[in-house]
């Protein structure tokens, strides 16, 4: 082999981005194994009657698109600009001052400009400007380009590379939501079927059985009743848990995942366990079985479509106010969405605990309070007992899981109720945490395994900051209050930072709710004993 | 600046800081523009967690190469690297190629302690060598640790299904 050849030390490290030497305006992308969500499966398009339902995948160099595609995208563009004040805003404010750039994790972690919230918003942008403003004529000199097809897959690599979690939002002069860009951009993709199956399969068993996993309503009330008998095996307490029970209280909400998938479960123990201990009147519903919304990440329609069945079920069940269990997104639409698209709750009536009587006037118009607020209400009225002592065996930290931090401010009740049922209880550094949350890196619905090296180069920062707390204060739990983080933080734990499981805030609070009548507790709620054990470190 | 006189390693060390920042500059510049800047610029750990923990651990290393101990004692500093590296878009030999590096900033920058002690050079390029190695097994280790945590992933979202499953048997 000639010397000239073989490749230098710098040939070999050098990083294969795309891309790295040309114009960001020329669009170039490698669907890299590891790194992009495979397509939604054709069947579950067609269910949902979407537009061109076809088998695909990004590889292909066909995407099969329908023949006026371009048409379909810049008209789609011209109806969400003229509804969407906030979209038309967007496109035209940013003044590129890149106060947003290093803030994305995925930009962060990969190291890829093109995930510099700024930048992605410009691969829409400048189609925007190309076919809607005056200066777009002068085409590249005005940041205008044609959409072609290159474009369009960079969007589908790009859009599917962010997680809605809202962070540069947070940094932005002018408040532009990337979120908010992020959503339009896998609208318009949607518009050409272009989305993905871990978002769309969800969306269409949601559709159909009121849950992402598609569990009807008998499996739904399996798992309920197994959560009672692990319960009574776990407390010696048999607890009630009812299911479509006319006239309760409270309607109850939660993510399904938390009661089928793990580590999630033990949080659906920690409610059900809260709940017998203050007699709360409540119900769960069968169909309105999943407080996640996978509509978020697919259109404003879709949203609406699957949330309805929310007010639908509260009403015919004929309760006075909503509960809502530990999950990301679905406060996303609680709190943003649900009552300009599905409300007024005029039938419900103001939410009111019935063990204090305190009115939550913050969610006077939804009608929808945070298990967070609720509980902490109750821990704050001293109207629970609790032995903190029950969680020493745990050392703990708390994830501020982006939707409930940023999008609705609850930063101080999940840490409230930590502190009250936890005696090692550790901050992640304050660059890391409540409204500059890191996100997991699998948010939006990317938390497919098929996106695995992404994720992890997505969640790397967060990993960072837990292995910064794990290292100095012996951390071994995270704990978190979004069904998404509870189902891929482990996974990004196991990798950077193997040692430090993931738990729920409830599931921490019934570790050390002190019930009547309970037998001695000799293990948490996974049957791990309450013994302490590793090394101890010096507390802060 | 070489120290005439000293021994090999020594004058290495006296130099750490310089061939260390070329080794991490090397690295880093095999980003984009845009982003190698980035890299180097931001000092704090936590919003810029690559450059910080390719800075952190390539002391390390350095110190680990000259130093008397076995090269295996830097493990842990070589894996937050390489497991870095295994999830971001290189190929296996680009992920583990960044010990060779140093050989040629060491060649470059140290001429005159080299020519003064080729022996001592050749056995720092053996550890150089051994570190590469130790960094493919790592690299290997972190592929398979990806494969692992996608089963425990999945495992984890049929759990009651799993449990009801063993509960009829």
């Amino acid at each position: 082999m000639k010397e000239e050849n073989t490749p230098t030390p710098e040939q070999l490290v050098s990083i294969d981005f795309e891309p790295p030497r040309k114009s960001w305006m020329d669009p170039a992308v490698k669907f890299r194994k590891g790194t992009y969500c495979y397509s939604g499966v054709a069947k579950h398009v067609k269910y949902l009657d979407l537009p061109n339902p076809r088998e695909w995948q990004p590889t292909d160099s066909d995407w099969k698109l329908p023949p006026d595609w371009k048409k379909i995208i810049l008209d789609g563009m011209k109806e969400r600009l003229e509804k969407y004040r906030s979209f038309r805003l967007f496109m035209d404010i940013c003044v590129r001052c890149g106060a947003c750039a290093d803030k994305c994790h995925f930009y962060v972690g990969s190291g890829d400009p093109k995930n510099m919230p700024v930048l992605r918003a410009e691969l829409l942008r400048s189609v925007y400007r190309r076919y809607f403003t005056t200066a777009g004529k002068l085409g590249r000199l005005a940041g205008a380009r044609d959409l072609d097809e290159g474009v369009l897959k960079e969007w589908f690599y790009y859009f599917f590379q962010c997680t809605e979690c809202r962070r540069c939002s947070v940094f932005c002069p002018y408040g532009i939501d990337t979120a908010e860009v992020t959503m339009i951009g896998r609208e318009l993709l949607n518009l050409v079927g272009c989305n993905i199956n871990w978002v769309i399969e969800p969306v269409s068993n949601c559709f159909r059985t009121g849950n992402h996993l598609g569990i009807q309503p008998h499996g739904f009330k399996d798992s309920i009743d197994f959560a009672a008998d692990d319960l009574e095996e776990i407390t010696g307490i048999k607890v009630d848990a009812p299911i479509n029970k006319k006239g309760a209280e409270i309607l109850f909400i939660v993510p399904s995942a938390d009661y089928f998938a793990s580590p999630h479960y033990y949080t659906l123990l920690g409610y059900m366990l809260l709940f017998h201990e203050i007699g709360l009147d409540y119900t769960f519903s069968a169909y309105a079985s999943e407080g996640g919304n996978f509509g978020l990440f697919t259109s404003h329609e879709m949203i609406k479509r699957l949330n309805n069945k929310i007010y639908a079920e509260a009403k015919r069940l004929g309760v006075k106010w909503i509960l809502g269990g530990e999950c990301g997104h679905m406060w996303r639409v609680m709190h943003q969405y649900m009552d300009t698209m599905n409300g007024p709750a005029d039938f419900l009536e103001e939410p009111v605990s019935p063990v204090t009587g305190t009115r939550f006037e913050n969610a006077m118009t939804t009608r929808m309070v945070h298990i967070c607020e609720f509980t902490a209400d109750l821990l704050k009225n001293n109207r629970l007992k609790l032995d903190p002592g029950r969680n020493n065996h745990r050392r703990v930290t708390f994830h501020d899981s982006c939707n409930p931090a940023r999008a609705m401010g609850l930063l101080e009740e999940p840490r409230y109720i930590l502190q009250s049922a936890c005696n090692h209880f550790y901050e992640m550094p304050e660059n890391t945490i409540r409204e500059q949350t890191f996100c997991c890196g699998a948010g939006a619905g990317l938390g497919t395994d098929e996106n695995m090296e992404m994720r992890m180069r997505g969640g790397f920062p967060r990993a960072n900051a837990v292995k910064y707390v794990h290292d100095k204060y012996n951390v071994n739990m995270l704990t978190c209050i979004c069904a998404i983080d509870k189902a891929t933080l482990p996974t990004l734990m196991d990798y950077w930072v193997p040692g430090v499981e993931v738990g729920g805030v409830h599931e921490l609070l019934a570790n050390a709710l002190i019930v009547e009548g309970e037998r001695e507790r000799t293990t948490d709620l996974r049957g791990d004993s309450m013994e302490q054990s590793g090394a101890e470190t010096t507390d802060a | 600046m070489p120290q005439e006189g000293l021994p090999f390693s020594a004058s290495l060390a006296s130099q750490r800081d310089t061939l260390v920042k070329k080794w991490f500059d090397g690295m880093v510049q095999a980003y984009p523009e845009s982003t190698s800047g980035f890299l180097t610029r931001e000092k704090d750990p936590f919003r810029n967690p690559v450059g910080h923990t390719l800075k952190e651990n390539l002391s390390v290393l350095f110190d680990g190469l000259v130093g008397p101990k076995d090269v295996q004692s830097v493990t842990p500093e070589l894996n937050d690297i390489v497991r870095m590296r295994a999830v971001q878009d290189f190929s296996a030999g680009q992920a583990v190629a960044f010990p060779f590096l140093l050989k040629k900033i060491l060649r470059r920058e140290c001429a005159a302690d080299i020519s003064r002690d080729p022996g001592a050079y050749s056995d720092l390029e053996a550890r150089i060598d051994s570190l590469a190695l130790l960094a493919f097994d790592l690299y290997m280790k972190s592929r398979e640790r990806l494969f692992e945590i996608k089963y425990n992933e999945a495992k984890r979202s049929m759990f009651m299904l799993q449990r009801r499953q063993n509960n009829s048997l």
